[in-house]
């Protein structure tokens, strides 16, 4: 049904999938990516394929597989276009050399990035998406930063924001979002996934250096805080974050310092969305 | 090493030394924070430390082994704000046990012997 070539800054990624949902996805999340050509280097070369045996009938199971091998567990066949995205995020993380690849969401302004490393809870992908929907900060990635040690800049690799339960319907709710199916009962709760604005498509190959690392915390109704801290905290919280970092070595090491002796580094508590986003502005516009 | 640095009572043989397999970068320094971030290039480790161990480690990487009161001495003048002669041995114990440096039983903390206990 699907086999395509997807120009996915900054990888060339080939999807071939028999699954009627998972071609759906694509055409409705990916239309707007370049179509690499056959014959350009491939970085990954995925497949999501039905269950084997009875699998096929009884209590259909999709998988997941890179170059051939299958490395997951299937998952209900229902879930195939999350599972997409999800090895879509495993092979970034863990892959590449050449870049080092953290677990943070970025956006850029003015020619500025904004680095969010992520904890769990922290509502950094709604952050994102209301940075990106709301008040017009370009989407680099909502979950995967990936950081060019030869120049220190932050690389776009735009992909569908994804959405975990509560913020489902606060994005949806976003003029300008547009979501895909919600998918219940995942091993993350109830997901969906908000289109990456066009913008963010059009200017992929156009990477920024990180002007200010913000850890988010989002406590429900809590009174906004902001605080400034030093470089080697922010050190010591995104080297945590890291996929690769064994991988990439001195050469990793050096960017990570690079990227952040350019770079300011808070951390925020926020109670709302609203109160999320002025703390932003606030400190990218002091 | 143990042979031809014998550890006795006396300071001035007591030598610090590298730990081998360790191939330490370092963080530029940061005027936000008095911590230094270090990479091992072997193991790929990183970790946070203080200056004065940020210092202990430079030495010890230009020179694999110095004597302490050399080595005191040269960072009393590096870091006239650091109390280095009372800081110093608990940091070389500190580091000895993150394993970035080799053990010496000078600063290694007090094991009890097995024919010590009381069963």
């Amino acid at each position: 049904l699907i086999d395509t070539v997807l120009f996915i800054a900054p990888f060339n990624i080939r999807i071939r999938s028999p699954i009627a949902a998972v071609a759906r996805h694509v055409e409705y999340f990916y239309s707007g990516y370049q179509r690499a050509h056959r014959a350009a280097f491939i970085d990954f070369d995925v497949e999501v394929l039905p269950g084997r045996g009875a699998r096929r009938w009884w209590r259909p199971q999709v998988r997941f597989l890179l170059d051939g091998i299958e490395s997951f567990f299937p998952l209900p066949a229902a879930q195939a276009a999350p599972m997409l995205e999800w090895g879509l995020n495993w092979c970034v993380a863990g892959r590449p050399l050449g870049h080092l690849v953290m677990h943070a969401a970025v956006l850029e302004k003015a020619g500025a990035a904004l680095m969010m490393p992520g904890f769990p809870g922290a509502g950094k992908s709604t952050l994102c998406a209301s940075l990106c929907l709301l008040n017009r900060w370009r989407l680099f990635s909502d979950e995967l930063a990936i950081l060019d040690p030869a120049t220190n800049e932050m690389q776009p690799h735009p992909r569908p924001i994804s959405l975990k339960n509560a913020s489902v319907s606060i994005v949806g709710a976003f003029p300008e979002s547009r979501l895909g199916p919600i998918y219940r009962d995942t091993r993350k709760g109830d997901i969906s996934h908000a289109a990456s604005p066009k913008t963010a498509i059009d200017s992929c190959m156009v990477p920024a250096p990180v002007r200010w690392v913000v850890f988010p915390r989002f406590d429900l109704g809590a009174n906004p805080h902001c605080e400034e801290i030093s470089r080697a905290e922010a050190f010591t919280l995104i080297s945590e974050q890291s996929f690769n970092k064994e991988r990439m070595g001195e050469v990793g090491f050096d960017a990570l310092c690079a990227m952040l002796t350019g770079a300011r580094c808070f951390q925020i508590n926020y109670g709302s969305t609203e109160s999320g986003l002025r703390l932003i502005e606030d400190i990218a516009n002091p | 090493l143990t042979e031809q640095f014998p550890c006795h009572d006396g300071a001035e043989d007591r030598i610090v030394s590298a730990l081998p397999g360790r191939d330490i970068r370092f963080a530029p320094p940061w005027s936000c924070s008095d911590a230094v971030a270090i990479f091992d290039c072997n193991s790929g480790d990183y970790w946070l430390v203080s200056t004065l161990s940020s210092a202990v480690l430079k030495r010890i990487q230009a020179r694999a082994l110095i004597p302490l009161a050399e080595l005191e001495l040269e960072l009393s003048a590096l870091l006239p704000d650091v109390d280095v002669a009372d800081e110093l041995v608990p940091t070389l114990q500190n580091l000895a046990e993150n394993g970035l440096l080799q053990p010496a039983p000078w600063y290694a903390p007090a094991t009890p012997r097995l024919d010590d206990s009381d069963d």
